[in-house]
């Protein structure tokens, strides 16, 4: 007998190393040697991506050719609609996200996973809703803090592994609305906030499900629930789509949703083509993504790496395999997805701004994590962080905004976007003067700082550009350097010039 | 109060006594000196060990109140306190919010902000004093201690001395110690309060002992003035809630240092003579304290070293948890049955001991279910079986293999836990037994009476039986007995 809880003390307080305390949203699995990605489709491999191969990622996003492959369950036919590609190019040029990990679990404090790391039972667990009264919850204040830190949609967990809904369903009454004293619908107030204040708002839904009863044979993880020994798993996902039902329906013009937890039953079918058809018959334009950490299946339309950057695999569950689709990276800003009292391993400021520079050079978006409170308020650390980032891009935000991954390749220096006959070097770590780049497809006009328009000497040679730089500060965030490229020769004659 | 935790905090713990066995604490208790009027003792062999622990006692100077001797209002608490044997205690603070026991803030290595990131989220809208008062009636508690400030420095009363407290950083804003010791009064039960010695929060407890080093506070600190700081809160404790049966420290096991004591304990007697003062040392005691408290163990049973017989001198406590948490855990389902429960309060009565249990209310102010219903059991039980337990005294033998006994006058009352076979033989009584019944219905039950001892044939147990009482009729004392 005591020895259960003190398995369960040991278990909670253990130190985890910064590493494993990374992988917040998946279970230690991933670590097992299975092998990290299945092949789903013709693939571009992020290290070994060139110019050209980004070039031609690019072409096919441009004309619309999406990658498909066959699978039993996915939306195999699926062509997206023009508002569709559309919305990729609108999602590709906004660059940057705020990721809101907020529920019931929010009051212990312990993020998000605490049900099943602490192996609480539903019953148990069901005692928090009457408890979450989250009286200074101010939508207003969360879309414009996201607006001050420059960024251009809102990803909000509507329903996370826990099974609770933040919105008001009616295929269940495992929701805020009839279970907590708030009573409110807090993603419509989130949804129409975001259409108010111009952001485009995703909703985070969990596939993976701890609470629901039909959510049956269990996955990896939600064993101790305490549920029956029972289930059908199609009544579930009948459910579940009852819910995307919902959220597609009820809350306007949505961005998309991210989907969550397919990993918690890789050999299940999970009937992603239903699903996604249905998705994209409501809304064409909206995205839908899955954090399955494996290549895009069809029907999807952008990609998502979870605490890595696209190619990178350093927490151990991530797919090295990148695809044509956009592609967006999450990640906490300390160490935890839903708020956790005493993690305080914040990221700096610069380390978050390198981070969103490092995935725009990598042609990904960043979509960086916040935990709010019980009480609804987003802790003060992130709030500064998010606002000093808000400053950076409102004097940087040229070179990452509209940008597509430049010319060169992520190298060990620095990263480079494009927009335009615009390259945009971003100089992360080079103290010499001369930084020499690889040659470019076309010839180089001018070189300049962003910053302020100084003109900058570079050198071209058949082996690449020379460009010598500014003095810089150790600790400057990211030298920008803009450089101006021959345009491209028109394809038919060109028409006279003015005179 | 201490409970299971992590490894680090465990091993502080565990440094903490062995410094203790290593003479730094122990000297404290070394140095007792007995103005005590020995509790009536009922058998030889605690004659004995009353013996001993007078000649290992008379040795020492005091250290805490020297030459304390109790008022009589504080003898009569302590006769009081023997018979009420039964108390409910209270984990209720800040930390229930997240909802993983009092230590969460150690354990989770929470820093001064963060803690006090908590005290604006507490709004325990479903507190009602008239309902934890009345659970601890159904119970058949006599009393009640609550933690009036834990570890966490936290005081759910409105101290003048600091703004950490419920009414400066709460939006309840409700002084619940007040309210609870307003309604003990209204329902006729006794309120202790208890308080920590040990202070994670307060920036002169320094140096630090073996926890709370994580807090982020600066090292350096004038103990003396958190001692100034200490005193007051109790004063205001002692001052403002009305007679209090007593106070029940904790934490002094944190670490070594001169605690002063002794002016802590004045204080105390002189504000009010007739409150008893406990102090969480597991059997360890110091001159002044007239409780003497044993954590989650019974009195003399597990820890040799923990079973001082000087103890024996002072009334005694067991304090016990439900499940294995003092402070409200969510996920903590080890709830004990209520049949084990009675058997530990039976134990503890036999022990000489008060059974003190722990609930731990909920962040909303509710306490769980599993609590109330295992209260309500026991009180179910000690309406039909508390004539053994209350007003009684650890009997005439000593606890057996199948149970104990307690006595109230002339009647012996034996508490038969653990025993399947009809005839129980007892060891020789101080006297004569003129009769035996069963506590249950009154029905007779035979016995037979030698020179080695009393011989019972036991009446075939209902299923499910806790505890069968039998009550034995003691002839009455010679001399005292009038024809």
């Amino acid at each position: 007998m005591r020895w259960l809880v003190r398995r369960v003390e040991a278990r909670a307080t253990r130190r985890r190393p910064a590493g494993e305390r990374l992988r917040a949203r998946e279970p230690r699995r991933a670590l097992s040697g299975r092998s990290p990605a299945r092949a789903h489709g013709p693939r571009v491999q992020g290290r070994a991506a060139d110019a050209g191969a980004l070039l031609l990622a690019a072409l096919i996003l441009a004309t619309g050719v999406t990658v498909t492959a066959p699978s039993a369950s996915a939306q195999n036919r699926y062509e997206p609609t023009p508002a569709n590609r559309a919305a990729r190019a609108w999602f590709q040029d906004a660059r940057f996200g705020l990721f809101i990990h907020w529920g019931i679990y929010s009051l212990l404090q312990d993020g998000e996973w605490v049900m099943n790391n602490r192996g609480i039972r539903s019953g148990e667990y069901e005692t928090l809703a009457p408890e979450f009264n989250p009286a200074h919850f101010d939508a207003a204040a969360w879309v414009s803090l996201a607006k001050a830190a420059g960024m251009r949609y809102i990803t909000v967990t509507a329903k996370h592994h826990d099974g609770f809904a933040m919105f008001d369903s009616q295929v269940s009454d495992w929701d805020i609305v009839e279970r907590t004293p708030y009573r409110r619908d807090v993603i419509r107030e989130l949804a129409e906030e975001c259409r108010r204040q111009g952001l485009r708002f995703f909703v985070y839904y969990s596939q993976l499900d701890w609470h629901h009863p039909d959510y049956f044979p269990r996955g990896q993880t939600g064993q101790a629930a305490g549920r029956p020994e029972t289930g059908d798993f199609n009544r579930y996902l009948d459910y579940m789509d009852a819910q995307l039902r919902e959220l597609f329906t009820n809350y306007g013009e949505l961005g998309g949703v991210w989907f969550d937890g397919m990993w918690d039953r890789p050999d299940a079918d999970w009937r992603l083509e239903r699903t996604y058809r249905m998705l994209h018959e409501l809304q064409p334009a909206a995205l839908v993504g899955s954090n399955h950490h494996k290549a895009p299946f069809p029907g999807e339309d952008f990609q998502m790496f979870e605490q890595d950057l696209p190619g990178e695999n350093t927490s151990g569950f991530n797919t090295t395999t990148v695809g044509a689709l956009p592609l967006e990276t999450c990640a906490t800003m300390n160490d935890s997805w839903g708020y956790h009292l005493g993690d305080r391993n914040f990221k700096s400021t610069a380390q978050i701004v390198r981070l969103l520079v490092n995935a725009a050079g990598r042609n990904a978006n960043l979509l960086l994590n916040v935990g709010p409170m019980p009480t609804g308020e987003i802790q003060q650390e992130f709030q500064a962080r998010l606002r000093e980032v808000g400053q950076w891009l409102a004097r940087f935000g040229e070179s990452i905004y509209g940008t597509r991954g430049g010319p060169v390749p992520p190298r060990s220096w620095g990263v480079t976007t494009q927009s335009g006959n615009r390259v945009y070097v971003h100089v992360l770590d080079w103290a010499d003067d001369d930084l020499s780049l690889p040659p470019l497809p076309r010839r180089v006009r001018a070189a300049s700082v962003l910053f302020n328009g100084a003109a900058l000497p570079f050198r071209e040679a058949p082996s690449g550009v020379t460009i010598t730089l500014p003095p810089r500060n150790p600790d400057d965030v990211d030298l920008v350097v803009a450089l101006d490229l021959v345009p491209a020769a028109p394809a038919a004659p060109a028409p006279p010039r003015r005179p | 109060m201490t409970s299971r935790r992590s490894g680090v905090q465990g091993a502080a713990r565990e440094h903490a006594a062995l410094r203790r066995s290593d003479g730094s604490l122990r000297s404290h208790g070394a140095r007792l000196r007995w103005r005590v009027p020995p509790p009536r003792l009922a058998t030889q062999g605690r004659a004995v060990s009353l013996a001993l622990a007078l000649a290992l006692a008379s040795a020492s100077a005091a250290s805490a109140q020297a030459g304390y001797t109790p008022s009589a209002a504080n003898l009569a608490a302590r006769e009081w306190f023997q018979d009420a044997k039964f108390g409910m205690f209270i984990h209720w603070g800040v930390y229930s919010l997240l909802q993983d026991d009092a230590w969460v803030s150690n354990n989770r290595q929470l820093r001064i902000p963060e803690l006090e990131s908590l005290a604006p989220q507490f709004n325990p809208t479903s507190f009602n004093a008239a309902a934890w008062v009345g659970l601890a009636k159904a119970a058949g508690a006599r009393y009640i201690t609550v933690t009036t400030k834990h570890h966490d420095g936290f005081a759910i009363f409105d101290t003048q001395v600091s703004d950490w407290d419920i009414v400066d950083r709460t939006p309840y804003r409700r002084d619940v110690i007040r309210m609870l010791a307003d309604e003990c009064r209204r329902q006729d039960i006794r309120l202790f309060v208890y308080y920590s010695q040990l202070d994670w929060h307060h920036p002169d407890y320094f140096p630090r002992g073996g926890t709370g080093g994580n807090t982020g506070r600066p090292e350096s600190g004038d103990f003396g003035r958190y001692l100034d700081f200490l005193d007051a809160q109790v004063r205001e404790l002692l001052t403002n809630y009305g007679p209090l049966a007593g106070i029940w420290f904790d934490g002094q096991w944190d670490k070594g240092g001169d605690w002063r004591l002794g002016q802590t304990y004045r204080m105390i007697h002189d504000l009010q003579p007739a409150a008893l003062i406990g102090s969480n040392h597991n059997g360890w005691f110091n001159t002044g304290e007239d409780i003497a408290l044993f954590e989650r163990m019974l009195p003399g049973t597990q820890n040799a070293r923990l079973d001082s017989a000087r103890a024996r001198r002072l009334p005694m406590e067991m304090s016990q948890t439900i499940n294995g948490s003092w402070g409200f855990r969510l996920w903590d389902r080890d709830h004990k049955s209520t049949a084990r429960l009675i058997r530990e309060l039976v134990e503890a009565a036999g022990q000489d001991a008060n059974f003190l249990l722990n609930v731990g209310p909920m962040p909303t102010g509710e306490i769980q279910p599993e609590f109330v219903e295992r209260m309500r059991g026991i009180g179910a039980w000690l309406q039909r079986h508390g004539e053994s337990i209350y007003g009684t005294r650890g009997g005439p033998i000593a606890p057996r293999p199948w149970g104990v006994t307690t006595q109230r006058g002339d009647r012996v009352y034996v508490h038969v836990l653990d025993w399947r076979d009809p005839p129980l033989a007892l060891p020789a009584l101080p006297r004569r037994v003129r009769a035996a019944t069963l506590l249950a219905d009154g029905s007779r039950v035979a016995f037979r009476e030698t020179a080695e001892g009393v011989t019972l044939t036991l009446p075939p147990r209902p299923a499910g039986e806790v505890d069968q009482v039998v009550v034995l009729e003691l002839a009455p004392a010679a001399r005292e007995s009038r024809r």
